[in-house]
């Protein structure tokens, strides 16, 4: 997760109280960490929006991949953003969302968003895994337990 | 993308003899229900992967059939109705997968999710779920 996770922009406590919200929050992160310019971000915003109405990326037990492409980026992008309080999400359990991934790729590379997907999936299996993310207070905390995550292998 | 069955015909029922004596001597012995899966290899031809929305699509189709259902990519084997699990496989464009249905609906179920889990769009998918 650390390859595509930018650091600066992982949030402990998401203000937000919706999903547009968080969304717009997450977005604005990635944009304060350099990797859009301000102008961008309505449109960026509005294209995971516009995903999210296509059918929830709330995958269940409170993790939601809310996810766009946007032309120009270096390489695919994500941060995470948790809301202890939860928030709701549409999600396909019907549980509110405590940890969002939020993922912007380049419209041109599948293959790194299939394995960021994998990668949150296949951590994601874990409840210990997800209590601890969850209960980190601060940027550093979170850190320190992506960069112990592993990153699955690729067999392409 | 061919379909067959797996494992060994059953074999043909042995021919009745004419003059048997047997008191019901028109319907054959059944059949023993052939119960090995039905497979096919499928491409992955959404030039996207399968990705969330595909593997959802897919999982929620699949959940319609009174089957099991198993994806296949190389030696890795996932649940077809979850699409979580999909979603680990991290299938490519181009990627070959086998797709393995088992049980009451198989025969039915087969041919539907062979073309979804090939279909080119998402689009494609949500349209064979309505």
């Amino acid at each position: 997760m650390k390859h595509f996770l930018v650091r600066d922009a992982l949030v402990p406590a998401l203000a937000a109280t919706t999903k547009e919200g968080a969304i717009r929050e997450l977005v604005g992160a990635l944009q304060q960490a350099g990797y859009f310019q301000p102008a961008e971000v309505e449109a960026v915003v509005g294209e995971v929006m516009r995903r999210e109405g296509l059918g929830s990326t709330g995958i269940g037990r409170g993790v939601a991949i809310p996810h766009s492409r946007h032309a120009g980026l270096p390489r695919l992008i994500g941060t995470l953003g948790l809301a202890p309080a939860g928030i709701p999400f549409d999600s396909i359990d019907g549980q509110n969302v405590r940890l969002v991934f939020l993922l912007v790729s380049r419209p041109d590379q599948p293959g790194p968003h299939l394995h960021a997907l994998e990668t949150i999936v296949r951590v994601s299996e874990s409840d210990e895994f997800l209590d601890r993310l969850a209960g980190c207070k601060t940027r550093d905390e979170i850190w320190a337990i992506i960069e112990e995550a592993p990153d699955p292998w690729s067999r392409d | 993308m061919g379909h067959h069955r797996g494992g060994p015909r059953p074999l043909e029922p042995r021919l009745k003899t004419v003059d048997s004596g047997d008191p019901d001597p028109v319907d054959p012995v059944p059949l023993p229900a052939d119960r090995s899966p039905l497979r096919a290899t499928v491409v992955v031809r959404n030039p996207n992967g399968l990705h969330m929305r595909p593997a959802m699509a897919f999982a929620k189709l699949a959940g319609k059939y009174r089957v099991t259902v198993k994806v296949r990519k190389q030696d890795r084997a996932v649940d077809g109705k979850s699409g979580m699990s999909l979603m680990l496989l991290a299938a490519m464009p181009g990627t070959e997968l086998c797709l393995e249905v088992d049980g009451e609906d198989a025969a039915t179920a087969l041919p539907v999710l062979t073309e979804a889990l090939g279909s080119p769009s998402a689009e494609g998918l949500d349209a064979l779920l309505n």
